[in-house]
């Protein structure tokens, strides 16, 4: 699909030459942001494949739906909002800015979340992840994660609060399930820039400080950190948490797991190794490797990772391994129905993933990598930023600095002082929180410091909050119009599916339905003839509820009464029959929700015999007793007639 | 005379009926109420969970779960246990029998729910991954190697031994290797 490396260095030589010959020529390319000098020709026409790309992959997770559907996020589909099958292709939509039914979406994922909110371990126990993933699956369809519904106590659900700086305040700290939870509640946290409270559990810097002393002596990072070897798609995540820092001169002095040591360091420093390390370890092929097997997987995250620091993959030599790119050998696992694989040969640990056929998740992760660089050739926000893209003054301002910076010889002496100075003047006019799009910073930091030029950079950390709220902002990459704000009003064709719906049978099969339509209904530009039908969907969804608390009943009482098997007795007889009465009433597509419903067939008919078995023995009594009751007689008769035939011999 | 004879016989015979059970099934009936039986023909594996690990470290276990109400004593939550083996059944089969039938608490996620696109074991006896620290959660090995096929698609043999073990350490508590 895109071409070899050879061909863009062919095409790369024929921009030059067009270049000396004509210089207004590249001029469109000197205005570009982040100080991305290289801009050309082949990214406008990699921009095309990696659109191509994008739909192709959507259009396949699309055919997986049954029956086929123009969107993606059908009801059967939405059903599993809230689980990581669904989140992240919410999030490749939203940040690609396409159309879809993010409303629903929105609609049912704070239905489940309120539901889940009322458990003890509310989305998890243990797994922050679980916030993280749908904090930004609701950013992605243009919601609002610090405002989800209420939970019991009539509060308003904030995941932002609850699942990042607050995390450890009831619930167990960020870390528990190890530095995964570091680094997605520090993405998460950074997603929408949100302001972190005095009062809070953490603060940025010390999530910050949590992930870099996770890091190992190679300079990755793995689950384990008291493991050896890095693990590719961890140091490369931990990248994608850390990258809003990069430019920060702030340094941590922390003790690093791994070595127990103290060390004294700034995030850029960390980044750089690992970036070192991810360098060291790309295969000659480009590819990478997880425990010893080529997958999609690990080059993609490598791939958001460059993007997150402004890294183009395609330019950058130390990710280019024999003229193969990450690019490339992402490309390797393209299926031809637009899917990827997980990996070429079966993997042993992960047989989930068929060589031959594409596959979920490494599709999704492919889907949003390809977005992370689309979003970087056209200028925009990194993927897992969901502010407002910057006015064209900022935007001036990010570009001035770059351009002085990228102005600056390789060699600084002090003969470029004022240079110096001068890009350094334009730096600190970009805005705080928007220093980390001069992607070319690390550049006037060092010849700052080879010139003894005193740096003083406002720490990032702690002055790059800038929300408390907000919805996420998604802009349509390939068309001009906004999309993830999808709301529609009620029509009068969903009246007549209401309609239909209602005089339905109640059965879970219909609740995504009715809470998407009840959403729409209670959107405030709905003709208020339709608010009428608001009173019957709400009952119509009470009663699926009740139907669903039935469902768990009645899984529990199987549970509890009919094990075990051995035990199984005619007292049993009332549970038995009065599971079967109910689970008689409920749909088909609710009675598949009844498990080891076959161990209550299994129990009525033990039940049944064991009943026959009783019947039969005491009608075999009864019959014993009548037989003995006959001998009886017949021996007294008998007796009788011996005594009454002796007397008449005797008489005789 | 030998009436008599004939009742008595009659009543000995019934007798010795009620004696030796009354159960009159059917052979649909025999065959279902009776599939878990363990004969000479049965083809059967084995099955254990041991949370073992969890007594190795249990200061990183979640204070709630600090209880031999979910770590026994021995650490065994249940010991090797013998199952009929039905065609075509998986690892995560015998699993939900088993913990059906032993009324262990057992919660997992659908293939449907989930990446990986196969059952996915979260808790056993309120056990649930990270609930002993960021590398904790349920592994399971069947003839001591650990396969990491999804549960669902593991499909067994005669005589299998399958051994669900928590492991607080990615795996390396548990496994030899």
């Amino acid at each position: 699909m895109f071409r070899n490396r050879s061909t863009i260095k062919t095409i790369a030589s024929i921009i030059i030459v067009l270049l000396l010959l004509f210089p207004s020529f590249g001029e469109r390319e000197q205005h570009t942001v982040h100080g991305e000098k290289k801009k050309s020709l082949e990214s406008e026409v990699n921009i095309k494949e990696l659109e191509t790309s994008i739909i192709d992959i959507i259009n396949w997770k699309k055919s997986q739906n049954e029956p086929y559907a123009n969107i993606l996020f059908t009801n059967d589909f939405l059903e599993n909002a809230g689980d990581s099958s669904t989140d992240w292709y919410v999030l490749g939509l939203g940040r690609a800015g396409l159309e879809d039914d993010f409303a629903s979406y929105l609609a049912v994922i704070k239905d489940t979340v309120e539901k889940r909110y009322q458990t003890d371990e509310k989305l998890s126990t243990s797994k922050a992840t679980e916030w993280h993933r749908i904090s930004l699956a609701i950013l992605s369809a243009g919601g609002d994660p610090t405002n989800v519904g209420t939970d019991d106590n009539g509060d308003v659900i904030d995941l932002i609060a609850d699942g990042t700086y607050n995390r450890g305040d009831t619930t167990r700290a960020l870390g528990s399930q190890g530095i995964n939870g570091w680094i997605w509640g520090l993405i998460t946290l950074d997603s929408l820039r949100y302001n972190v409270p005095d009062n809070a559990v953490e603060t940025r810097n010390s999530m910050i400080e949590e992930i870099l002393r996770a890091q190992l002596e190679d300079g990755g990072f793995s689950l384990n950190t008291h493991e050896k070897d890095s693990n590719v798609d961890l140091t490369a995540m931990a990248i994608q948490a850390l990258a809003p820092y990069y430019n920060s001169e702030e340094t941590y002095t922390y003790e690093q797991i791994s070595t127990d040591k103290k060390v004294t360091k700034k995030v850029r420093d960390v980044v750089d190794e690992a970036l070192q390390l991810l360098s060291e370890l790309q295969l000659d092929d480009g590819d990478y490797e997880l425990t010893g097997l080529s997958n999609v997987e690990s080059t993609a995250q490598v791939t958001v990772a460059l993007t997150a620091l402004g890294i183009d993959p395609l330019q950058d030599e130390r990710f280019i391994k024999n003229g193969n790119t990450l690019l490339d050998a992402v490309l390797r696992y393209q299926m031809p129905d637009g899917g990827f694989i997980h990996s070429g040969t079966l993997d042993e640990e992960n047989d989930y993933a068929d060589p031959n056929e594409s596959n979920s998740m490494a599709s999704e992760q492919v889907l949003y990598t390809f977005i992370s660089l689309y979003r970087l050739y056209d200028e925009k926000r990194v993927l897992y930023d969901f502010r407002k893209e910057m006015s064209d003054e900022v935007v001036q301002k990010v570009n001035d600095a770059s351009e002085a910076i990228e102005q600056l010889p390789d060699k600084t002496t002090s003969a470029n002082e004022d240079q110096v100075e001068k890009a350094f003047q334009l730096y600190e006019d970009v805005p705080i929180s928007e220093r980390s799009y001069v992607y070319n910073y690390s550049n006037l930091a060092d010849a700052m410091e080879t010139l003894k030029i005193d740096n003083s950079s406002e720490y990032l950390a702690e002055h790059i909050g800038e929300n408390d709220k907000g919805n996420g902002n998604n802009i349509a990459l390939f068309t001009k119009t906004d999309s993830a704000s999808s709301d529609e009003a009620f029509t009068k064709e969903d009246k007549v599916k209401v309609d239909e719906l209602l005089a339905e049978k109640v059965s879970t099969e219909f609740y995504v339905e009715v809470v998407t339509f009840l959403d729409k209904l209670y959107h405030e530009d709905t003709e208020q003839i339709y608010k009428k039908t608001i009173p019957k969907l709400e009952e119509k969804k009470k009663e699926i509820e009740e139907i669903e608390e039935d469902l768990e009943q009645l899984n529990q009482k199987i549970l509890d009464d009919l094990y075990p098997f051995n035990d199984i007795s005619t007292e049993d007889k009332e549970v038995v029959d009065e599971v079967i009465e109910r689970y008689e009433t409920l749909t088909s597509y609710d009675q598949e929700k009844i498990q080891g419903y076959e161990d209550v067939e299994k129990a009525a008919i033990q039940i049944n015999n064991l009943t026959r078995a009783k019947y039969i023995a005491v009608s075999i009594i009864i019959i014993v007793v009548g037989a003995g009751v006959l001998l009886v007689i017949r021996y007294r008769k008998r007796k009788q007639e011996t005594r009454h035939q002796k007397m008449l011999d005797y008489e005789d | 005379m030998r009436k008599d004879i004939l009742i008595v016989a009659f009543i000995a015979l019934l007798i010795a009926v009620v004696i030796s059970g009354t159960k009159i099934q059917s052979v649909e009936e025999y065959y279902l109420t009776h599939i878990d039986d363990i004969t000479e023909d049965s083809e059967t594996v084995f099955i254990s969970i041991d949370a073992r690990a969890a007594l190795d470290n249990w200061d990183d276990l979640e204070s709630e779960l600090q209880s031999e109400k979910y770590v026994p004593k021995d650490g065994m939550i249940l010991e090797e246990t013998e199952y009929v083996l039905r065609p075509k059944d998986t690892v995560f089969d015998i699993l939900q029998r088993t913990t059906r039938h032993h009324q262990i608490h057992m919660e997992y996620q659908g293939a449907n729910e989930n990446i990986y696109n196969s059952v996915y074991i979260q808790g056993i006896n309120q056990l649930y991954e990270f609930s002993a620290g960021p590398l904790s959660g349920w592994m399971y090995a069947v003839n001591g190697e650990f396969p990491d096929h999804g549960v669902g698609k593991y499909t067994l043999e005669d005589g299998d031994v399958i051994e669900f073990k928590y492991t607080t350490d990615l795996g390396r508590d548990v496994q030899d290797n």
